[in-house]
């Protein structure tokens, strides 16, 4: 087996795996602390890769691009949390998946509507392209940026959360959503900030991974099943469960098209079957009498 | 196994139950006679939930047994205690919302029955049994009235009324109900009052309540339940004396216990 | 009279449907939508496995077509047993969770039968699907009673088929053991407490549902003459969701409204306007979000309650 292929895969595993972390930190982050399950977070990811293909096609650079798409998707995350997600929170999580589900397919088709159905890509700036030998493989530029951009960004969200009072407020009401109000929290406005951070984070990822994988409107459902994996296997609610889950997951997907190519995304759907259905009460309880 | 021993209903042996490193209850020790109304009280976080829990199989004791008129029921999962004859209302209201009253009551009256759960062919107005003991139930608790409306529609002290109903439903030995009055106003609580006396005597009633002044009323017997450990039992008013209890209860006065009104 | 709803809806599409190809197809999905109903608004469980018990049905017919050279009657009886097979065997694996896990369990499997079909391309024809169906024949045991050659006695079979479930599902629903599956839809905990084991409940509820769906893969077959590899996969199983949940989730009729609905639609717009489907995304957000009604029992309403809104403003 051709052991550069195999490095080389194994590198591409790590971005894909910070990327997909930095798409379902936010969706987990979102479920445990406002219990509500959002199907549509894959359009996050999507929105953030066309804002910043308005972006620069009007000339800015991808930087540009970078910085502003997150936050222009944060700001529409924050009106659509507004004005009608909020009301879902009470619901049962069936009925928040049928409609954001609904809500995921609706954005789909509009961005088809707008953009054309064909995918796209972004192109790497000037300063990120070309190659640099890494060992016996020779590795873009650009993927090497994208890991080490994710991996601090990671860093500064885990001080967010760990270290900050937001982050504070964040972890304990996930804990006991009721107690946090009897605290002075303004919960409305935790939960307003934190969906607008779950929806920035994902559109960054889509930036990132634009240069990389080319985007269309049907990547959001792709996306999705994949953050959705990652954050059941991770444990809801769980920042280092969701980093460890996102990077096995694209390990898994990156050495599959190595032997398997067609099969990557099913040995993850696979795995996750087989992770979840070991957790199931039935088997753990017989685990413990064993 | 032949013959039961009727002397205790329901009985806790040594029950433990820790969660990691918290210990809910410990070497928990209950007699429960038949017949009896025994309440539960104890400052919030006592473990009075848990200790249900372990009763009606939601959880299992981390050590320690649990027997049902003689016979261990510790092992038994939920859904099984029913037809073991122990019955559960819920603190926080769990009802089937948006089917009406009446098929609350049904439902919960053949929940032991699964023959004819299963039946899939004969439309659900055949189950005269489960029809006619809901019919029976509701007209003992007073919510004939509205058994057409759907659960959802019932004020709040309907909704507890309705807990206890469906409680009531299977024809339990051992009715479990937790805090019945929970939530409810001053106007609905007699109603619960008078149901509780009336059941007191047919039925054996393990209760956890906060009203204070209900519990002296209508229990025969008081078990106080301090931070996972039995503080002490006996009849309301040694209870209503003791010392320790009060102090219990963050030393002041136990709610209402004075008041001959409800709370 | 129960059967009034269907067979009312089975001679409206032979009467105004534009082509008897038309309304076999609405039947076929609107018996599928049926068995995806029964989880869905019947007992609370979504699952994304509808589109296996159909494709799973369709492959067991037109394997049984190909290879043992069956008539009709007997491919579908085959494609039936075969959806509840599934059925059971994958719904007893997802029910071991519950909420949003059973939901991603559901999932996975259906992206495993979906590779199933490029992975076992011997058997199944891979993109190509399957094919090479014998002349298609409704008889049994050698004997031919009628050549299944033109639309009109397809759309008969699909409808007789149809009405037959429909009324079946009908006496269920309104059995003690769809009253059952109602209590688990609103509070399985309680219905736990009260003494029903839901898991074996929601365990037949699957049987049942993939003995429906099967069926409806099992016409799909005939119909075509062939199964299409997109039969099996997620596209069909969200296909299926969406014309349930479309034609209201409270009623078996719904699942006939929604099926008519998306497929209409798919015939008069797809021709000309590539993106119709932006009205059913529309079509469809606006169906749930109009069912404000809190808790997982609102889930109901759609088209159904539209249409007996308006049979209420009639009278």
């Amino acid at each position: 087996m051709d052991s550069t292929l195999l490095l080389s895969q194994a590198l591409n595993g790590l971005g894909n795996g910070l990327i997909y972390f930095l798409t379902a930190v936010g969706f987990t982050l979102v479920f445990g602390l406002m219990n509500f399950v959002n199907f549509a977070h894959g359009a996050f990811f999507v929105l953030g890769a066309y804002a910043a293909f308005e972006l620069t096609g009007r000339g800015w650079s991808l930087w540009v691009a970078l910085l502003v798409a997150p936050f222009i998707v944060a700001a529409i995350a924050a009106i659509a949390e507004r004005v009608l997600l909020r009301r879902m929170y009470r619901l049962a999580h069936t009925y928040q998946i049928v409609a954001t589900l609904a809500l995921a397919i609706t954005v789909q088709e509009i961005v088809t509507l707008v953009w054309g159905a064909n995918s796209f890509t972004l192109n790497a700036p000037e300063s990120l392209s070309g190659t640099v030998d890494v060992g016996p493989v020779t590795y873009p530029w650009y993927r090497i940026f994208v890991v080490v951009l994710a991996a601090a960004l990671t860093v500064l969200l885990w001080v967010l959360l760990e270290r900050t009072t937001f982050g504070a407020k964040l972890r304990a009401g996930s804990e006991r959503p009721d107690m946090i109000v009897c605290l002075g929290v303004n919960v409305f406005r935790l939960f307003s900030v934190t969906f607008a951070l779950a929806a920035g984070l994902a559109a960054l990822a889509g930036v990132l991974a634009t240069p990389m994988r080319g985007m269309a409107p049907v990547t959001g459902t792709e996306v999705l099943g994949l953050a959705v994996v990652v954050v059941v296997v991770g444990g809801i609610g769980s920042f280092g469960g969701t980093l460890v889950a996102a990077l096995a997951v694209a390990e898994v997907q990156s050495i599959a098209v190595v032997y398997a190519p067609a099969a990557g995304n099913v040995i993850v759907y696979v795995l996750m079957a087989l992770v979840l259905l070991a957790r199931s009460d039935v088997v753990m309880r017989r685990l413990s009498h064993a | 196994m032949t013959g039961t021993r009727d002397a205790t209903a329901l009985e806790m042996v040594g029950v433990t139950r820790r969660f990691g490193g918290f210990t809910a209850l410990e070497e928990v020790s209950l007699s429960i006679a038949p017949g009896t109304l025994h309440a539960i009280i104890g400052p919030n976080g006592a473990g009075k939930t848990t200790l249900f829990n372990i009763l009606t199989g939601r959880l299992r004791p981390t050590a320690g047994r649990v027997l049902v008129n003689g016979r261990p029921a510790h092992q038994s999962p939920e859904h099984r205690r029913v037809a073991m004859g122990v019955a559960r209302s819920f603190q926080v209201t769990s009802l089937f919302q948006d089917l009406t009253v009446r098929e609350n009551v049904r439902l919960a009256a053949s929940g032991r029955r699964l023959r004819r759960a299963l039946s899939m062919w004969r439309p659900v107005e055949h189950d005269h049994a489960g029809l006619a003991r809901a019919g029976e139930v509701l007209d003992q608790v007073g919510l004939d009235r509205v058994a057409e409306r759907r659960a959802a529609e019932l004020s709040h002290g309907q909704q507890r009324l309705l807990e206890v109903a469906m409680a009531l439903a299977p024809r339990p030995r051992i009715l479990l109900l937790d805090e019945p009055t929970s939530g409810m106003g001053v106007d609905d609580i007699p109603a619960m009052e008078s149901l509780l006396a009336r059941l007191a005597g047919t039925h054996t009633v393990v209760m956890i309540e906060h009203n204070m002044a209900l519990t002296m009323r209508v229990a025969d017997r008081i078990t106080v339940l301090v931070s996972g450990r039995v503080l002490t039992s006996g009849p309301p008013e040694q209870i209503q004396s003791d010392v320790e209890v009060r102090r219990a209860y963050l030393g002041g006065e136990l709610e209402g216990a004075s008041d001959a009104d409800a709370e | 009279m129960p059967l009034a709803a269907p067979v009312c809806a089975v001679a409206g599409l032979a009467i105004f449907a534009p082509s008897y190809s038309l309304a076999s197809t609405i039947v076929i999905y609107a018996i599928a939508a049926l068995g995806c109903n029964l989880l869905l608004g019947y007992t609370g469980l979504l699952s994304f496995g509808q589109g296996i018990l159909f494709g799973v049905g369709a492959f067991a017919a037109g394997l049984s077509f190909v290879h043992w050279d069956v008539q009709a009657p007997a491919g579908l009886l085959i494609a039936t047993v075969a959806g509840a097979v599934v059925a059971t065997v994958v719904g007893s694996l997802c029910i071991l969770r519950r909420d949003v896990h059973f939901v991603m369990l559901t999932f996975a499997f259906a992206s495993m039968f979906a590779y199933a079909v490029y992975l076992f391309k011997d058997v199944t024809g891979g993109e190509n699907g399957l094919r090479g169906f014998p002349a298609m024949t409704l008889g049994a045991f050698g004997s031919t009673w009628l050549e299944l050659d033109t639309g009109a006695v397809m759309f008969a079979v699909a409808s007789v088929t149809f009405v037959a479930a429909y009324w079946a599902l009908t006496r269920l629903t309104r059995s003690a053991f769809g009253a059952t599956l109602m209590a688990i839809r609103e509070n399985e905990d309680r219905a736990i407490a009260i003494g029903y084991p839901t898991m074996l409940f929601k365990l037949l509820a699957f049987t049942v549902s993939g003995l429906v769906s099967g069926v409806a893969g099992g016409l799909y077959a005939v119909f075509l003459g062939s199964v299409p590899d997109s039969a099996l996969q997620l596209e069909t199983s969200t296909m299926i969701l969406v014309m349930t949940i479309l034609g209201g989730t409270g009623s078996l009729f719904g699942s006939f409204l929604g099926s008519l609905a998306y497929l209409l639609l798919s015939h008069y717009l797809a021709p000309t306007w590539d993106r119709w489907q932006i009205l059913l995304a529309a079509a469809l957000l606006a169906v749930v979000l109009a069912l404000r009604g809190g808790l997982w029992g609102g889930l109901r309403g759609g088209l159904a309650a539209s249409v007996a809104l308006v049979r209420g403003w009639v009278r």
